[in-house]
């Protein structure tokens, strides 16, 4: 009797112990682990074009939107909820917006830094193919950086309305893989740490990226080296800017695009230096650009042109890119402004564009007044392209600095309208302590608070300085 | 005359003597106290009485002659007795038994069950009858204000909606703070985010499980009880159990139908303001900026629009006046009907149950249907062999609508304004929708939206009983659920050409969730004296969550009406994966039947837990004392009942993401029309169970032969490595989330409830009453700060030292009667006309101090009513959507409260002065949370009230084959009395995660409110 009962009660232990705690060893449903994920080379180029995949989904528009909702360029209309705070520069620490796009954009390095850990762990792709994935996540690495300090930093340069000693807080820089809180590095090491990881991506990018065909996706030589003038143009590093620019403009095969419409692109476009590609309706990365500003298939756009933009392009009727305005209701009490350059179902963006180089050099030999003839030369060719009567407006090159400076950044504004660029330039001039006509935009001085975003709350930790809040408008 | 008079009064009163006697007696229990209320029926005819008081009955107008009589009483052994009456009537005593049945009655503890004396732990009980007193969106709403401990809030008013129930409290912030529900010994699927929040709201995946098919509700409270689910236990267990075959009162099945019909309406609508109310406060807001000429509106001008242009916009936007609240919500129905069969035929007994309901809620186009089966099976194949069967297989569906913030009622309240026409243009002014503005109407009728759910919950079980005293059961349960939400937005919507056709998507989850047990009971009486019962068992679970996504374009139809042909998006999206291995033991000692001591121990491994925390090893010891059974009190007249027990142990809370714990990389997407592969989050090797070390003393105890029993409770509940998820380690590190145990959590409370019969007899009343008050606190988040746990929307935060669901917001003082503009109270408590978040106080709290329930049930012959009350004291509701509707004035409508503004110097006005500038409140945004909206969420609430009548036998005995018939008239949420100033006070909106779920209750942002019923229900039993 008891020795039936001690055999059934270890029977039933018997049977639990067959059933081992393996069983518990579960795979998450819906994803991959990391031995499944990463086992070769090839997984390791996979991971590499999900660093493209993210940016493209964060410069779809939105960022840029964000630049032109603290700029002048946009009507106040449909402006609301987190849009609001930005246009109204008081994007606080939970602003939900534009802490989505901190962390989309940092979720980016994130992929690099993952990466950088497996590039040499896999035999099944060769050295050059290593050291373009290396310079690639580079690259991919610094734009991003370049973005964030774009947003949440003031910008670098020798204002003492900054800091003349470019002391000031830059942003969290992400090397490498971590859950560790990060602090902020000061400007100078923020734009420091962009310029290695792009001289060193010029150093490993082939000229001609393997998979790249007539457009430019993934990152080349030609790509880094202007987002490298772009990164020393922007913290006002000209002479520095203007050596990259000299290298990457000497190359014969750059063509302006003959559109005068940057988003033109119909699957190719000869100044494109690296842009963010769509393949179809279902897979549009432009899709802030065209379900905001779009006008061809509503009645109002979702964003509008103020007044104000309209007006100064309208100072110019001989300037063709006044075609990429449509006028809605014109003559009506409810006259409005909309953008006709995004009015496909889809568009690639472009990033990386032959035209701004032109008028950065340009710009930038200005501005150290040095090799007008050059700078007067590159301004021309965006002026040859722009006007019905050019002849009549294109420069000689025996003009003073400051006449081509001025002119050069009022075909900058032309240019790049909506895209963005505005309260960069802004901000960029301000730093290098130069006094603007009108030295505010929409009442706000360079420097204002206002103009950089609250970081996220959660990335406030000890010894982490955030933006302090002020509005200017 | 006088003689004949005299006489004849004489033989009337003898023929009075002879043929109107009466039985008198008195009935009194074993210590001679009276029993009040017993009933005396003389055997065979349908006369009788109840004692009063005193114990005294007289059963009037018996004729001479010998009777049996029956005398029965709650919570006593029923006494027949033989009765002469004779001319002089008859008188006895009759002396009951106490009923030990009561004591002996069985209570499921999970794996198993035990008599009512014997259990140590914190148990309540309720029975499938009192879940079905009233129609809810899901059975558990049902259990509000029913039970000791148990926290129901409803879910809104939307159709099968969820509740948020919470035993004694809370104490997780990241990890689930929901019960562990097993229905029939599964530990079921019950993943409220499967599919996430869309449309305003959770899936529930309660909403399928019959409440006519529950035979009884066990709800498992203290580590005494519900450390048997070791690391699954501190929540709280819900134990169902469904109905199985019972041999009826009467030859063949017994067969119940019923059949119920009603209405739904909102508790509350909002006060929206129509077009003229809005133009003018608007008018007002621009003048008050300084602005002149007319104001400018959304969808009509802008503020760079000529004065003009904003004139001609103000003219055209006053023809119109929309009353959107009135277009998204309906006068809802309701019918159900439910068909049970039951019965025991030689060996096999069997219960069957087929029903269908469908519920419409108040919103249009919002309803839940659901039809079910179910067949629940014993077979007795051999002499001490069974075999069990439950089988329930159920097909819902959810007909969605969107709500709160993603419009429906929700637009209604907030974007919708009254100036915007739902149509306009072409001859008869409706031709085109209007898309300048938000147009909830467009959704509404061009959407179709159905979340379908199969549910099936299915086990067989086999009882084996070798030797005496040796039980061993083997079950093997599945759970099958399958989530088909299916969206078409048609043309219009699209607001693209009829001929290109609609969107369509399928969001598929498919859940397999499988589980066995074996378990082995051995009772050894030890001695005369001393019994001890050991039980032992292993269990393993492992559940899958397979989620496919599919879309297609340019179709006419939904998913669920015609599979597309092809599709333009086919993959797998994340879902869930999890699995449970446990052994388990209970041991149990009793001596004389009235002292019992309970040793409980579990280790549970499970996938969810990190490399170096594999197994949670979790015990609980527990004892109770019946005094009552003890010579000295044995006799007392007073008390009929004393029981005290204690409990001390461990139980976990594993609640939690199943992935957390991998460095974890997806594949879907392509970019360049190439492949990628991303990682999604950084590992954590160490993550774990939360731990509780909770204690718990009740004393039970009933007076007066138990006419009024009560039992009080003090628990306290410790939690260490609470689970903070989504832990925001600085968001510049890229990943999207982490999960840690880095909290400290106290939750501490009393809970007590009473029964009363207060009056017995022919008209009886009895009372119900309970009340809950807990005290909660976070003790430790780690190093993180409170903004780390994104969670918690709506600005509730865990702060150390307060309640879970802290309100941290800045302080709102008052509007400054000179300016008419809001004053703050900075960090330091001093009055500030600037808004700014670090001037964030903990200021209110989502908990309540306590919550509770009274339920008067009366009853006369065959009428009896029952009235439920719940109410809730202290806690706040944060009204999230408030300000908008009563802040800056800006492209939402807003409400009438506003009347009550600023105006001129020197008024003391509730609101602001009107102003389109959110600068001029002291702020860079119109999204500013202040005190202003947060209010008491004390209320009490006429929950349910039921009116029933129950044919009499004699009529029944002319409808044949007819056992019974039930007519009932039911209305729900019939009166609220509170002082919150917004829709209804019982909240449980749509929530992002279980953080949220955990913090965020009583906090509305547009949220539906509750739904009033009226009912008319049939019952009929054969």
């Amino acid at each position: 009797m008891k020795n039936n009962i001690k055999i059934i009660i270890a029977s039933i232990f018997l049977v639990g112990l067959s059933s081992c705690a393996k069983w518990t060893e579960i795979k998450p449903e819906g994803f991959l682990l990391e031995d499944e994920a990463v086992k070769s080379g090839e997984d390791v180029k996979r991971i590499v074009n999900s660093t493209y995949d993210a940016l493209a989904n964060r410069l779809n528009g939105n960022a840029q939107i964000f630049n032109e909702l603290l700029g002048d360029e946009l009507a106040d209309y449909n402006i609301n909820g987190d849009r609001r705070e930005m246009y109204t520069r008081g994007v606080i620490a939970f602003n939900g917006t534009s802490n989505d796009n901190f962390r989309g954009i940092y979720r980016c390095i994130f992929r690099a830094n993952t990466c950088l850990e497996y590039i040499q762990k896999f035999n099944d792709i060769t050295p050059t193919e290593k050291s373009t994935l290396e310079g690639e996540i580079k690259f991919i690495r610094a734009l991003s950086h370049f973005e964030i300090a774009k947003l949440y930093a003031h910008p670098m340069g020798t204002s003492s309305l900054v800091d003349a000693n470019k002391e000031q807080s830059g942003i969290p820089l992400r090397t490498k893989v971590s859950i560790e809180p990060v602090i902020r590095s000061t400007i100078t090491q923020t734009y420091n740490n962009i310029a290695e990881d792009l001289i060193s991506a010029i150093e490993l990018l082939p000229a001609v990226h393997p998979l790249n065909t007539a457009r430019k996706v993934y990152a080349d030589k030609n790509a880094a080296k202007a987002l490298l003038a772009k990164v020393y143009f922007q913290s006002n590093q000209y002479q520095k800017s203007i050596l990259v620019l000299d290298d990457l403009l000497s190359d014969a095969s750059l063509k302006l695009s003959d559109s005068l419409n940057h988003f033109d692109s119909k699957s190719f476009n000869s100044e494109y230096l690296f842009q963010f590609v769509s393949t179809g309706t279902g897979d549009n990365r432009g899709a802030a650009f065209t379900g905001n500003y779009r006008t061809d298939n509503v009645a109002v756009p979702n964003l509008q042109i103020s007044a104000l933009a309209y007006n100064f392009m309208k100072q110019d009727t001989a300037d063709k890119r006044l075609n990429l305005i449509k006028v809605i209701n014109k003559g009506k009490p409810d006259e409005v402004y909309g953008s006709a350059k995004f009015n496909f179902d889809f568009i690639d963006v472009p990033y990386l564009l032959l035209t701004d180089m032109y008028l950065m050099r340009a710009e930038a030999l200005a501005i150290t007044n040095q090799n007008l003839t050059t700078a007067a030369a590159d301004l021309n060719k965006i002026i040859n392209r722009a006007y019905v009567d050019a002849s009549t407006k294109v420069m000689t090159g025996s003009e003073l600095a400051d006449v081509i400076k001025f002119r050069v950044r009022n075909e900058r504004r032309r240019e790049f309208l909506l895209e963005g660029d505005r309260i960069q330039t802004f901000k960029r001039i301000g730093a290098n302590g130069e006094i603007q006509t009108p030295n505010t935009i929409r009442n706000a001085t360079f420097n204002c608070n206002g103009l950089i975003f609250a970081y996220p709350q959660t990335e406030v930790t000890i010894g982490f300085s955030q933006n302090p809040l002020q509005t200017c408008n | 005359m006088k003689r004949r008079l005299l006489l004849m009064l004489v033989s009337f009163c003898l023929s009075v003597q002879v043929f109107a006697q009466s039985i008198k007696g008195r009935v009194e229990d074993e210590k001679k106290v009276p029993i009040v209320g017993a009933t005396v029926i003389i055997e065979g005819t349908k006369k009788g009485a109840f004692t009063d008081d005193k114990g005294v009955f007289e059963i009037k107008d018996v004729k001479v002659g010998k009777y049996k009589l029956k005398i029965s009483s709650l919570g006593s052994n029923t006494a027949y007795r033989d009765v002469e009456v004779t001319g002089t009537g008859a008188f006895l005593n009759v002396q009951l038994k106490e009923d030990q049945k009561k004591l002996d009655e069985v209570v499921v503890v999970g794996y198993g069950v035990q008599r009512k004396r014997e259990v140590s732990g914190a148990v309540s009980q309720i029975s499938g009858k009192n879940l079905n007193d009233m129609p809810v969106p899901s059975f558990e709403s049902a259990l509000q204000g029913k039970l000791a401990g148990v926290n129901v809030t409803t879910g809104s008013g939307l159709a099968g909606s969820g509740a948020v129930v919470r035993i004694r409290g809370i104490a997780s912030i990241g990890a689930g703070g929901d019960p562990l529900y097993v229905v029939d010994g599964i530990p079921i699927t019950q993943d409220y985010f499967l599919n996430g929040n869309s449309g305003g709201m959770n899936n529930n995946p309660l909403s399928s499980i019959n409440p006519n098919d529950i035979e009884s509700v066990e709800v498992l409270k203290d580590a005494g009880a519900s450390a048997i689910y070791g690391s699954r236990g501190a929540n709280g267990v819900i134990l169902i159990t469904t109905k199985r075959g019972k041999k009826g009162s009467k030859k063949g099945p017994t067969i119940n139908f019923t059949a119920s019909f009603g209405t739904s309406q909102p508790t509350a609508l909002p006060n929206m303001l129509n077009t003229q109310q809005y133009l003018q406060l608007r008018q007002e807001a621009w003048e008050n900026d300084g602005g002149t000429g007319r104001v400018w509106l959304p969808g009509y001008s802008s503020a760079q629009s000529s004065a003009a242009a904003r004139e001609a916009a103000y003219i055209a936007a006053s023809k119109n006046n929309t009353d959107w609240v009135k277009l998204t919500t309906r006068l809802g129905t309701k019918q159900s009907y439910d068909l049970s069969l039951s019965d025991v035929y030689k060996k096999i007994s069997y219960y069957a149950g087929l029903s269908y309901s469908n519920n419409e809620s108040y919103l249009v186009g919002n309803s839940f249907s659901r039809l079910s089966g179910r067949l629940n099976l014993d077979f007795k194949i051999h002499k001490n062999i069974k075999v069990s069967t439950n089988s329930s297989l159920s097909q819902g569906n959810n007909y969605r609508v969107n709500s709160a913030w993603s419009g429906g009622l929700g637009a209604a309240m907030s974007e919708a304004l009254p100036i915007y026409p739902v149509r306009f243009g072409g001859a008869n002014g409706d031709s085109t929708y209007f898309r300048n503005g938000a147009n909830p109407l467009i959704v509404q009728e061009q959407k179709l939206w159905r979340v379908g759910e199969t549910r099936a919950i299915n086990n067989v079980a086999i009882d084996y009983n070798p030797i005496k005293n040796l039980y061993i059961r083997a079950q093997g349960g599945y759970d099958y659920m399958q989530l088909l939400d299916d969206q078409y937005d048609g043309p219009k919507l699209l607001n693209i050409a009829d001929s290109v056709g609609g969107n369509a998507q399928r969001n598929g989850t498919y859940t397999n969730n499988l589980n066995y047990f074996l378990t082995g009971t051995y009772n050894y009486k030890l001695n005369e004296n001393s019994k001890l019962g050991l039980m032992v068992g292993n269990e393993f679970q492992k559940s899958t969550a397979t989620v496919r996504f599919q879309r297609t374009e340019k179709v006419t139809a939904p998913f669920y009406e015609q599979f597309p042909d092809s599709l333009y998006q086919n993959q797998v999206a994340p879902g869930s994966a999890w699995a449970f291995l446990s052994y388990f033991g209970r041991l149990n000692y009793s001596y004389k039947d009235k002292y019992f001591a309970q040793l409980i121990m579990r280790a549970d491994w499970s996938s969810r837990f990190g490399e170096n925390y594999r197994v949670a090893f979790l015990p609980a010891i527990s004892a109770s004392w019946v005094v009552s059974e003890e010579d000295f009190l044995r006799k007392n007249k007073t008390i009929s009942y004393l029981k005290f027990r204690a409990s001390a142990g461990r139980s976990g809370n594993s609640n939690i993401n199943g992935n957390a714990r991998f460095l974890t990389f997806r594949t879907d997407g392509l970019y360049n029309q190439m492949p990628i592969t991303y990682p999604t989050q950084a590992p954590n090797p160490n993550l774990r169970w939360e731990t509780s070390f909770i204690w718990d003393a009740g004393v039970e105890l009933g007076l007066f032969n138990d006419r009024i029993f009560g039992t009080l409770d003090y628990f306290d509940r410790r939690v260490s490595d609470a689970i903070i998820e989504n832990l925001a380690i600085s968001p510049s590190s890229g990943m999207d989330q982490y999960t840690a145990n880095v909290g400290k959590i106290t939750n501490r409370g009393l809970e007590f409830g009473i029964k009363t019969r207060n009056m017995v007899g022919k008209f009886r009343w009895s009372t119900d009453f309970n009340i809950t008050k807990i005290w909660n606190s976070i003790d430790d988040i780690g190093a993180y700060s409170q903004d780390a746990v994104s969670g918690g929307t709506n600005d509730t935060r865990p702060i150390i030292g307060q309640p879970i669901g802290t309100n941290y917001l800045v302080r709102f003082s008052h509007i400054d009667s000179q300016t008419g503009l809001p004053v703050y109270l900075d960090v330091n408590g001093n009055p500030t006309s600037k808004w700014d978040i670090n001037d964030r106080q903990a200021v209110g709290k989502v908990l309540p101090d306590a919550s509770g329930g009274m339920t008067n049930t009366f009853s006369y012959k065959g009428f009896d009513l029952s009235i439920l009350f719940n109410f809730v004291l202290g806690g706040n509701i944060y009204e999230s959507s408030a300000k908008r509707q009563l802040g800056v004035v800006t492209n939402w409508n807003m409400r009438t409260d506003l009347f009550d503004r600023w105006q001129k110097p020197g008024d003391n006005a509730a609101y602001a002065r009107l102003t389109l500038n959110e600068a001029n409140y002291g702020s860079n945004t119109v999204w500013i949370n202040t005190t202003q909206f947060l209010h008491d969420a004390t209320f009490a609430r006429l929950r349910n009230i039921t009116l029933g009548y129950n044919l009499q036998q004699k009529t029944l005995k002319k409808l044949k084959h007819v056992r019974s018939v039930r007519l009932a008239v039911i209305a729900t949420n019939v009166l609220t009395f509170t002082q919150y100033p917004g829709l209804d006070p019982e909240i449980a909106r749509d929530f992002e995660n279980a953080t949220d779920r955990n913090m965020s209750p009583n906090i509305t942002y547009l949220t539906p409110p509750q739904e009033r019923t009226y009912s008319f229900q049939i019952n009929v039993g054969f």
